[in-house]
């Protein structure tokens, strides 16, 4: 089944469709919530699963395939759900002053051309990224995790993760320059 | 200002996107239980509540009249669902789709757009459940893909009255230049007596080897007809409420079969209402076997598809299946509920003459 066919099924047969998409990408969902909130919590990573398959219903109209694959859809609206939780909570997140790329710089978000062209700049940098700074900006940007878990994980000090993410930033913010997506 | 935390949004982690790992099958029942609970207290996204504004309406005559005025609309004295749709119910006997047809409502509703013709052939079902059969006709020379995975693009069909509507169109078969579908509807209010809008933008096929969508016809095409056609569904006389559940949430009411589906009306207690308590799953999970003189059956594996729709204390479950429920041989319809780890099984006699 494509991805549309599954879109289409969903959005005129919910209780198939979203059968069909729990069964696909129930375990790749719970893992990333297993990682951003933490497995001491099961309740609430059932009722983020929950919440975050009946957004997929909800929202299914507004799926486009040729901006992303329908996985990488749902595993966004997780994301989105996980971080929602987590705010929700006072939890830290990313101290603000790590968070952004540096002053004066904005992204156009909400331009759909702008938003496609930074979506493959991020993904195309982060990639490039080598080995163990990929997975650190990743473990610490995209699932949220504190600096000290991704120290202990990698065992490797957590000076040396700071130093890591500070490059990927860096790398982040030039490629962004130069290709025009960010302003100076 | 935006934040490394926001945009990052979009990025596919390739390590866990390639994670296979599936849930248990029960955590995966359990968690489309809270989903469809929750769907319940909402209204479905594009298929629901549609309450016609006065202008619309309007424009969906207007819109009637020139999509009748261009179409060829011919007399028919008998609606003949034809081969594709025999071939597509497996089990059934040209002469019990012949007397099914006899029941059906003819349409013979044309319209062409860009040189491709979509032709409604009719429309057979019972009271909640139909199924509209349609034809998309190439102009002369033309043939469609060799695969078979077609999408639609803006298919809509509209009841005029609100209410929970499912809908989904299954290729019954390819002839030449020709495929043959059959559009399955689910409704929660009755859809016999309706007038409906039936509309499709465009024909797409998707190519599994390249993985790119085609279109292959662009219409748009549309129709209003009415929902005219003879009820095949008879009601089973119950003796007393089903009671599937000893908590009494739920109770089953009234029964009714067609040849093509069910459809059990539904009570559900205040307190079950007020608690939503799962109940629409447990409607989802209740198995419902026929059973015919000789001794054959028709079950879940053959369901089409599965519904349940309805209000606080008003539950509705329809299910169509894609064989032919012979009603003059159907003896027995058993329900099975699972009750705190207990199966239960209830059977109702049928005796239809």
């Amino acid at each position: 089944m494509t991805d549309e066919e599954l879109a289409e099924q969903i959005q005129n047969n919910p209780e198939q469709g979203l059968a069909n998409a729990i069964a696909l990408y129930g375990g790749i969902c719970k893992a990333v919530l297993n990682r951003m909130i933490g497995s001491a919590y099961p309740q609430d990573i059932e009722e983020c699963l929950m919440t975050a398959f009946y957004k997929v219903w909800r929202g299914i109209g507004q799926f486009n395939p040729r901006r992303g694959t329908l996985k990488a859809w749902i595993v966004q609206i997780v994301r989105n759900q996980a971080l929602d939780w987590l705010r929700g909570r006072g939890a830290e997140t990313i101290p603000l002053e790590e968070d952004i790329l540096g002053p004066n710089l904005d992204l156009d978000l909400e331009d759909e051309t702008a938003r496609r062209i930074n979506a493959e700049i991020v993904q195309q940098s982060i990639d490039g990224l080598d080995e163990p700074d990929r997975t650190i900006f990743i473990r610490r940007y995209y699932y949220l995790e504190r600096v000290k878990t991704i120290a202990d994980y990698l065992q490797i000090s957590e000076k040396a993760v700071e130093h890591r993410l500070s490059r990927g930033r860096e790398r982040l913010k030039k490629q962004l320059l130069e290709r025009g997506v960010m302003l100076p | 200002m935006k934040q490394i935390t926001d945009f990052i949004g979009g990025y596919e982690d390739q390590e866990i996107m390639k994670n296979s790992e599936t849930l248990p099958k029960r955590e995966q029942s359990n968690l489309l239980k809270g989903v469809m609970s929750r769907i319940q207290e909402d209204a479905p996204p594009t298929r629901t509540a549609r309450r016609w504004p006065k202008a619309r309406k309007l424009f969906a005559v207007a819109a009637a009249a020139l999509v009748i005025t261009g179409a060829s609309v011919f007399a028919a004295e008998r609606f003949s669902l034809g081969d594709s749709f025999i071939g597509w119910m497996g089990n059934s006997s040209q002469e019990q789709i012949e007397a099914l047809g006899v029941l059906g409502y003819p349409l013979n509703l044309s319209e062409t757009a860009q040189g491709v013709t979509v032709t409604l052939q009719g429309v057979i079902g019972g009271s909640n459940t139909a199924y509209l059969l349609y034809d998309v006709l190439l102009p002369e020379g033309k043939e469609f893909p060799e695969n078979d995975l077609y999408l639609f693009g803006g298919q809509d069909f509209m009841p005029e009255k609100s209410g929970s509507y499912g809908y989904h169109s299954e290729l019954m078969s390819k002839e030449g230049n020709t495929l043959h579908f059959c559009l399955k509807v689910d409704s929660w209010r009755e859809l016999i007596g309706q007038q409906v809008v039936f509309s499709m933008d465009t024909l797409k096929n998707y190519d599994e080897d390249t993985d790119r969508v085609s279109v292959i016809a662009e219409g748009p095409w549309s129709f209003e007809f009415p929902m005219d056609y003879s009820d095949t569904s008879v009601n089973i006389p119950l003796k007393e409420k089903i009671k599937p559940w000893s908590d009494g949430a739920i109770s089953i009411r009234e029964i009714r079969v067609s040849p093509i589906s069910i459809h059990l009306k539904c009570s559900r207690s205040m307190k079950a209402a007020a608690g939503q308590e799962y109940q629409d799953g447990r409607l989802m999970d209740m198995k419902i076997r026929f059973c015919f003189a000789d001794g054959s059956y028709i079950d879940d594996e053959d369901r089409l598809s599965s519904s349940t729709g309805g209000e606080m204390l008003d539950i509705q479950v329809n299910r169509s299946y894609r064989k032919l429920i012979d009603l003059q041989q159907l003896t027995e319809i058993q329900i099975t509920a699972e009750d705190n780890g207990e199966t239960k099984v209830f059977s109702i006699p049928v005796s239809i003459k």
